[in-house]
């Protein structure tokens, strides 16, 4: 093992080397480009042997992909935001076809207005396509979840991409320490690949992704996509506990965060979560509130089982989509909700906040305002409106500058 | 913890200083995370860069917004207000580094900086004139806030060997040995230039401070009107209205004994600043020109110089 300081987009191309990963269809995009740049350059210097080919568009780069891993070559491809919602119609194909692969995808917010900073519009809105999908905290996760993401994905009983999800530049280029373990190690928690059903091979024809206008039977193929999928959270504990043996470090699907003897529960994803924990100690040493945190690392399939066994007793939960769902609210505040709905000891008070969209950090004060609303709540207080945006006077300032410079009215 | 807040402009090498500090920090045995924030990604543009420093675990992540070290490569940038907010935010008992041919009592003056503020300036721009014949200042940067944090000389070499092993290679005249030599030279002189802080023990004495942090009310939004609320330019030529002369290090000169009419710098300037008189011949409009170089380098006959500015005009 050895300790270096990179970055989550060099976290990332160190997992694919010590994957040992024999191709990898690549297109450009900002925050992700440096992931690929350090892959081909590998591949240049033959410190990775594998196959780097540069497509026309990430449609057809998702296409070689998914064809690739069934001809049983490891695979990994990476992409952002505009990148992955041009994939979109393959994304659903390849899990289709049951292609076992890596997808990385480095947050980005969705235009327009076009952003270079994160928010979980683009890895969200594709969340029905059946990728499994994992959300890093720090640059370590982003490296031991890609590992995690193939020994998921080749597993016989799987056999369906998965998609590690880094925010761009809170992770992308942040560099910290990170573990980076030797290869045998990796080679023990993964073995190698070896396509059992289903795959490409040229000594037994076999017909793939075939067409089924059946409605019964494309029933039948969707459901199964369904069923194997909530599979993965049954597997995942062995996965997990492997994992731990060899490598010394743990994930759940879930983590909590000063949660066991919390009243009122922060929810968060990704890597916000480390500077929602910094507002929580805050909040417990400076406000004396009684604050936890918890953060749902597996988005898909979705722990919900999971969740309700975290949450249930405690007095109020707030929920912070970095997302917006257009017309509906945060994305993930609905499924935390159907979660809890039917079970006992759910918490009455479960709020939605909005925040970090397009990198807007989100400041103390923020954090502080959501413990108060939540409070109020409790109390039988409600706000007003469902959704709550975390925007500040001073966010409000920045934007009536740019308006009045940009031609506008306001007050 | 200690924070530090890197400024500066694209080209300036920002990114890599950062990288460099970062990596003599994490050889040093501390807890390290750096990042750089950047828009445009061009030359001329504004980039920051971020690293904090501890003994203890680093939960924190992202802007810092309260800084104990800001390292200012630029100096007029400090002049565009969204930047000067910087000063005015630094941590008590805190560390200005300012890369300038001025000295500390007329950038106090400048720029009202109180006493309790540290200020050390140094001329960088023509040490790096000097040995590396560039406005490149990474090494140099690095080599200054490595000295004022009381950093080992060795392990600054060490990083810098680290940190531009991959930008060197890329060098495509082979002279990856003799460009960073000089870089080490440039982190040397620069280092010995100067005088080590006692900011360094201080502050990492304090690894459980919070960041100070402006208490500001959250607000609910009402819909307004399309007129408002679309994201659209209303008001064209705008443009106008942002003078960027602050990004501006160096500026295109143009000899009009050379210049034979043909009109590329001005099909190629990206920012528009370069317009056709009624002779037809170009002329750079200073407020918008940010000295991206690319006048400079696509002039078929040479007849463009760029030339270091020492002052706001
Ligand atoms: S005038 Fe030249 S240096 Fe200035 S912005 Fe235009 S192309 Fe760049
Ligand atoms: S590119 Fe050179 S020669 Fe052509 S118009 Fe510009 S300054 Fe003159």
């Amino acid at each position: 093992m050895t300790e270096d300081l990179v970055t989550g987009n060099k976290a990332a191309a160190i997992a694919v080397k010590l994957c040992n990963v024999d191709y990898i269809p690549a297109y450009p995009i900002t925050p992700q480009t440096e992931i690929i740049e350090i892959l081909s350059r590998w591949v240049l210097e033959k410190k990775l042997d594998a196959k780097f080919v540069m497509f026309e568009s990430e449609h057809s780069m998702v296409t070689a992909a998914g064809a690739a891993s069934l001809s049983g070559v490891r695979t990994f491809t990476a992409t952002s935001s505009q990148g992955l919602l041009y994939a979109t119609e393959m994304l659903y194909n390849v899990v289709g076809w049951r292609s076992p692969f890596v997808l990385a995808n480095v947050s980005r917010g969705v235009s327009s207005p076009i952003t270079l900073l994160p928010d979980h519009n683009d890895v969200l809105s594709i969340r029905d396509t059946g990728f499994i999908q994992i959300h890093a905290e720090t640059c370590q996760d982003v490296l031991d979840s890609i590992i995690m993401g193939y020994r998921i994905s080749e597993d016989p009983m799987v056999n369906i991409p998965v998609l590690v999800n880094l925010d761009g530049f809170y992770l992308s280029y942040t560099r910290e320490k990170v573990d980076i373990p030797d290869s045998n190690y990796v080679s023990e928690f993964l073995p190698e690949y070896i396509p059992v059903s289903g795959y490409i091979n040229a000594k037994n024809a076999s017909s793939l992704g075939v067409a089924v206008l059946d409605s019964s039977a494309y029933s039948y193929f969707r459901y199964q996509l369904h069923l194997t999928t909530l599979n993965v959270l049954k597997m995942y504990g062995d996965v997990s506990k492997n994992f731990e043996k060899i490598f010394g470090r743990k994930y759940d699907l879930l983590e909590g965060y000063m949660l066991d003897d919390a009243d009122y529960v922060i929810v968060i994803t990704n890597s916000f979560s480390t500077i929602a924990k910094e507002a929580v100690d805050r909040l417990r040493k400076e406000y004396g509130k009684n604050v936890g945190l918890l953060k749902i690392r597996m988005i898909r399939p979705f722990p919900s089982d999971d969740i309700w066994k975290k949450l249930a007793g405690k007095k109020g939960v707030a929920v912070i989509d970095q997302n917006i769902s257009v017309g509906g609210g945060g994305i993930l505040y609905p499924e935390i909700v159907s979660s809890l709905y039917n079970k006992d000891e759910r918490p009455e008070t479960i709020l939605s906040f909005i925040g970090g969209l397009g990198g807007k950090k989100i400041t103390f004060s923020e954090f502080r305002y959501i413990i108060s609303v939540l409070e109020e709540a409790v109390k039988g207080n409600p706000p007003i409106s469902k959704t709550m945006l975390l925007f500040t006077e001073n966010d409000w300032n920045t934007v009536k500058d740019m308006l009045k410079m940009s031609g506008k009215e306001v007050e | 913890m200690l924070r530090i807040t890197l400024l500066g402009v694209g080209g300036q090498g920002i990114k890599t200083a950062e990288h460099i500090i970062g990596r003599v920090a994490f050889l040093h045995g501390y807890n390290v995370q750096d990042q750089p924030l950047y828009g445009a990604e061009r030359r001329g543009t504004p980039v920051f860069a971020f690293i904090r420093i501890s003994n203890t675990k680093i939960l924190s992540r992202g802007y810092i917004y309260s800084t104990d070290f800001l390292v200012v490569a630029d100096y007029y940038s400090l002049l565009r207000p969204e930047l000067h907010n910087f000063l005015k935010r630094i941590k008590k008992g805190g560390i200005i580094f300012f890369n300038t041919v001025n000295n500390e009592h007329k950038v106090r003056e400048e720029f009202n900086i109180s006493d309790t503020t540290q200020i050390v300036t140094f001329d960088l721009d023509s040490m790096a004139k000097k040995i590396l014949n560039s406005n490149v200042l990474s090494s140099g940067l690095a080599g200054a806030v490595c000295k004022i944090l009381d950093f080992d000389l060795t392990k600054l070499e060490e990083a810098i060997k680290i940190e531009t092993e991959e930008i060197l290679s890329s060098d495509e005249h082979g002279n990856e040995l003799s460009q960073l030599n000089k870089n080490i030279e440039l982190a040397k002189s620069t280092f010995q230039s100067l005088s080590s802080s006692t900011i360094n023990n201080m502050i990492l004495s304090r690894d459980n401070e919070y960041e100070d942090f402006e208490d500001n009310k959250i607000i609910s939004l009402q819909n307004h009107h399309p007129n408002i609320s679309k994201n659209i330019i209303t008001n064209t030529g705008n443009t106008m209205q942002v003078i960027r002369k602050g990004w501006n290090l160096f500026k295109p000169i143009i000899d009009y004994d050379k210049c034979t009419k043909c009109r590329i710098c001005f099909v190629y300037c990206p920012d528009s600043a370069i317009t056709i008189d009624k002779q037809n011949f170009p002329q750079v409009n200073y407020n918008f020109c940010k000295s991206c170089n690319i006048c400079y380098t696509e002039c078929p006959v040479n007849a463009i110089d760029m030339k270091r500015k020492n002052k706001i005009d």
